[in-house]
């Protein structure tokens, strides 16, 4: 990128956010995504509104320069790794929430993050439900994009499911905005599905293909005071599998339930109890471990009284063990962060949304490849929606041992192949699945069209939405 | 003056032979593991007809291969630590499977 170009962005947003310096490229050159290799970008510009993020886009796309969006950085699947050469376009000076208490909705810019909205919600007595778990410094725009998901989404649903409206600038600088506030008289956000089509899935899980998020509205909910927290152990896969179906066909607000298999969950605690004050208690072969939440206490204890009824019904046992699903629904702020990072651990991730009676052939097929390759890692998961679980492998590697660091990555292959053929359905298309995804040539042909069509140039993230 | 690493590891795994738990982690199991301490010696282990032994020396295509010092082994060996306690602070390397790691915790 040569001088006039950079003179340019600074035209746009002002010399001090522009930056080609090495050091600060190198920041930019890496997300959380640890097993992703970092690109050093160009430069990195810190656009201050909407109105400059699509001077930015103009920019680019009249000198081809390819454009990674980037907020948080905590993304986990190369999401935001910059491309060699390309500029990153840091989201988080765009501040601002905005409540619309009465449509039970907030707005608020690409750069807030879920610590900051909670926050600010909180004093409303309000919160917007789901957490990815880098919540202190993952922003609600960026998770849309990725269209996470976390605690909370064992009721509510990933994300995309809390999205009213976005207001999206398109790679060739336009602006848009979607849901009931593309009508300038409407009082706010209070419906998505306004004017044809989802244009606003459009955006949900395009990994910054297609444009760029810069306000997102969201629906708010009144904040849950009330919460049991509770472990329910199974002797089978199928036992436990059946209580999550049971769990949602009875409406048990279940905030979050994890499904844990013994022996991981055996090995996991062993890593991280001490330092987390779990209990030790003897792991059932399956675990599920739930916080149910209510605005109202008769609610909760009804709901808790049930489920513990379910679990016997079932076979399985009430094992009364708190401090597990507390910690995981206390902690939704920052409780992947310690788990993942606590150990200076890299690791490779592969997240995937199974329906709750195949969680079973997730945890089969991880441990079967972890075993086949001989390397350390560990699998879990958690209820994502209506009728979803969202399940991930870690697989671990030393990253100065190039040799395992290898092992990990042909595992990571072999392991999305077999997922998809079991049933599975990538949680984000990241890159990796465009080698594991087979007879659906029809579908990634339109998204290709989509994608041809809106982005001609390509300057937007290429390569990053399943290859495309 | 420390007790010889091998005659510690030897006298440790017959104590812990006569635990439930370990017979059961280990019946019917057959692995090899292959111990290197930073310090240089090599020792290599036998899973076998539920019995665990342990030799001077390497030994060809171990099922495991465990990297670490002397002085972590003998922790693991005493107690005072645990295997995984031991892999998280780094002071304990193991290459092999998941699931013969979750067995050999059976075992330390």
């Amino acid at each position: 990128m040569n001088e006039k170009i950079i003179k340019k962005f600074e035209e746009i947003v002002g010399v001090e956010f522009v930056s080609t310096r090495a050091d600060v490229l190198l920041t930019y050159s890496q997300t959380a995504s640890l097993a992703v290799e970092p690109v050093i970008p160009a430069a990195v510009v810190r656009p201050a509104n909407t109105l400059e993020v699509s001077q930015i886009l103009k920019l680019a796309n009249q000198y081809k320069i390819p454009v990674t969006p980037r907020s948080g950085g905590s993304s986990l699947q190369g999401e935001a790794i910059p491309k060699p050469g390309g500029l990153v376009v840091d989201l988080l000076r765009l501040g601002g929430i905005k409540l619309y208490e009465n449509l039970r909705s907030v707005t608020v810019g690409a750069g807030v993050t879920y610590g900051e909205l909670d926050k600010f919600l909180k004093k409303h007595d309000l919160f917007l439900p789901v957490y990815p778990e880098s919540a202190l410094v993952c922003t609600v725009a960026g998770n849309i994009a990725v269209n996470g998901a976390g605690p909370g989404s064992s009721l509510f649903g990933c994300i995309g499911e809390m999205v009213l409206g976005l207001e999206v600038v398109l790679p060739d600088g336009s602006i848009i905005q979607t849901g009931s506030e593309a009508n300038p008289n409407a009082p706010g956000p209070f419906i998505r599905y306004a004017f044809g089509p989802d244009i606003t899935g459009l955006f949900i899980g395009s990994l910054g293909s297609f444009g760029i998020i810069t306000k997102a509205s969201m629906k708010t909910f009144k904040r849950m005071k009330f919460f049991d927290y509770n472990m329910y152990g199974f002797d089978t896969a199928a036992q436990a599998e059946q209580f999550l179906v049971e769990v949602k066909q009875n409406d048990i607000n279940s905030l979050f339930a994890s499904l844990y298999s013994g022996e991981v969950l055996d090995l996991f605690m062993d890593m991280l109890s001490e330092e987390l004050g779990f209990p030790s208690f003897e792991y059932s072969n399956r675990t599920v471990s739930m916080t149910i939440g209510r605005v109202r206490e008769d609610m909760m204890k009804s709901d808790a009284k049930l489920a513990c009824e379910i679990c016997e019904k079932l076979g399985g046992k009430v094992l009364g063990v708190s401090e597990m699903p507390q910690q995981e629904w206390e902690g939704r702020f920052w409780n992947f962060v310690r788990a993942s990072y606590a150990h200076g651990w890299h690791w490779k991730i592969l997240y995937h949304h199974q329906t709750p009676t195949n969680s079973h052939k997730s945890v089969d097929i991880i441990m079967e490849v972890m075993d086949k390759y001989r390397f350390l890692g560990h699998t879990a998961g958690f209820h994502s929606g209506h009728s979803s679980m969202n399940l991930y492998p870690h697989l671990y590697f030393d990253p100065q041992d190039k040799e395992e660091e290898k092992k990990v990555v042909e595992a990571h292959k072999e392991i999305a192949k077999k997922l998809f053929r079991s049933g599975a359905v990538p949680f984000k298309l990241a890159e990796f699945w465009k080698d594991a995804i087979e007879d659906m040539d029809g579908y990634m042909a339109f998204l290709r069209f989509l994608k041809n069509s809106i982005d001609p140039n390509n300057i937007m993230n290429l390569g990053v939405l399943g290859g495309i | 003056m420390n007790q010889d690493l091998l005659e510690l590891m030897r006298e440790r795994i017959a104590i812990g032979l006569e635990r439930d738990k370990t017979k059961e982690a280990i019946e019917g199991w057959e692995r090899t593991a292959q111990l290197t301490l930073k310090e240089g010696p090599e020792y290599h282990f036998i899973v076998k007809d539920n019995n665990i032994t342990v030799h001077e020396g390497p030994i060809a295509n171990p099922d495991m291969r465990i990297l670490s010092d002397e002085d972590t082994i003998r922790k693991l060996f005493l107690e005072e630590m645990s295997a995984i306690s031991a892999i998280v602070k780094r002071k304990l390397k193991v290459k092999g499977a998941t699931s013969d790691l979750v067995k050999i915790k059976h075992i330390f």
